[in-house]
């Protein structure tokens, strides 16, 4: 093998799957080896670089090399769920007492109209059993020429 | 499945996986940096990544007792992350957040690296600029199988249980990737 090698017999090479001639042609030809090696060099470059990225986190964060207690990002959440549930619920319960509540010292400031209407009812009930007759007859009694109440039989 | 212990990766077949599983703190604190690192890598953020990866661990704790320990927990663990990671993709969150992305991406800039000069440190960020920014260029399996492959040093055969994939197939989005990266990386030099 003369001509220097394509990128897929780099790639071949890099990964550990040349063949016999390929293995040669790397031995053999200079240029093809020291642009292998840069290739090697820029993987192995950035396989340490995201290494020490790594270390770094977990120098800057001690935490995170022994999580203790183990708290899963998802499990946090979920137990927000129910929590945020209960808070809802608990509003939702208590808001409308709450404004049930509010409500009432504002009616109680105008209870006079109703006091109005309870005391004219009781004066209307007061009226009406204080009647000798019923309110129906009073009309036609009063058409009636007045009588001594000796001959009525007591009637007024 | 080969062993991976090079890589550090306890690479366990468990007896029982459901007994494993309840010493869930133990689970955490062993896989955790990995998952954040490869979600981080994926993302691109980092407040998004830690929760992407408080998500995945509370999807396994919820799922362990379906896990019938036919995969390594790690393998198992980069498979639900890969899930949660498209479908963030997916969700409305995301279009904000691709929207957003000029701004956080800014976080990348800095890559520490000790004991180089400044001159040389300098083209060392370029290069994992170049190997950023060309990972976001790629389809989201040649990134997903280029992220396990390179920064968290899974084997074919692991990276084929998180993915669902064919090792054959691992192994031509691999070669996709790679070449995508390679060809960005070509064009910056």
């Amino acid at each position: 093998m003369k001509e220097h090698f394509s990128s897929e017999q780099f790639a071949r090479c890099f990964i550990g799957g040349a063949t016999d001639d390929e293995r040669h042609h790397i031995r053999e030809c200079s240029e093809c080896n020291a642009e292998l090696e840069r290739l090697e060099g820029a993987i192995g470059s950035f396989r340490r670089a995201v290494r020490e990225r790594i270390e770094q986190r977990s120098t800057l964060r001690p935490s995170f090399a022994t999580p203790s207690p183990f708290v899963p990002a998802a499990a946090a959440k979920r137990t927000w769920r129910p929590v945020m549930a209960t808070a809802a619920a608990v509003l939702l319960g208590v808001f409308p007492l709450l404004m049930t509540e509010g409500k009432l010292p504002g009616e109680a400031t105008k209870p006079s109209s109703y006091d109005r209407d309870a005391n004219a009812l009781m004066d209307a009930v007061s009226i009406h059993l204080s009647r000798t007759m019923p309110a129906p007859m009073e009309r036609v009694i009063s058409l009636l020429p007045q009588r001594k109440s000796t001959e009525s039989g007591g009637i007024q | 499945m080969k062993d991976s212990a090079s890589t550090g990766f306890i690479a366990v077949r468990m007896e029982n996986p459901a007994v494993e599983i309840d010493d869930f703190e133990q689970l955490v604190e062993r896989y955790r940096t990995r998952v954040l690192r490869f979600v981080f890598a994926s993302v691109r953020d980092m407040d998004l990544a830690e929760t992407l990866t408080q998500d995945c661990f509370w999807r396994m704790y919820r799922h362990r007792k379906a896990f019938r320990g036919d995969c390594t927990i790690q393998s198992w663990l980069m498979k639900i992350a890969i899930n949660l990671i498209r479908d963030h993709a997916r969700s409305r969150r995301f279009q904000f957040w691709k929207k957003a992305e000029r701004v956080q991406s800014e976080e990348i800039h800095n890559w520490p690296d000790r004991g180089i000069s400044p001159e040389e440190r300098a083209a060392v960020n370029e290069q994992v600029q170049a190997v950023w920014e060309a990972t976001r260029t790629l389809s989201e399996r040649q990134r997903t199988v280029f992220l396990l492959r390179y920064v968290e040093d899974l084997q074919i055969g692991e990276i084929a249980q998180s993915t669902g994939l064919t090792e054959s197939t691992v192994n031509v989005h691999l070669i996709r990737a790679v070449r995508g990266i390679k060809k960005r990386l070509g064009k910056l030099s």
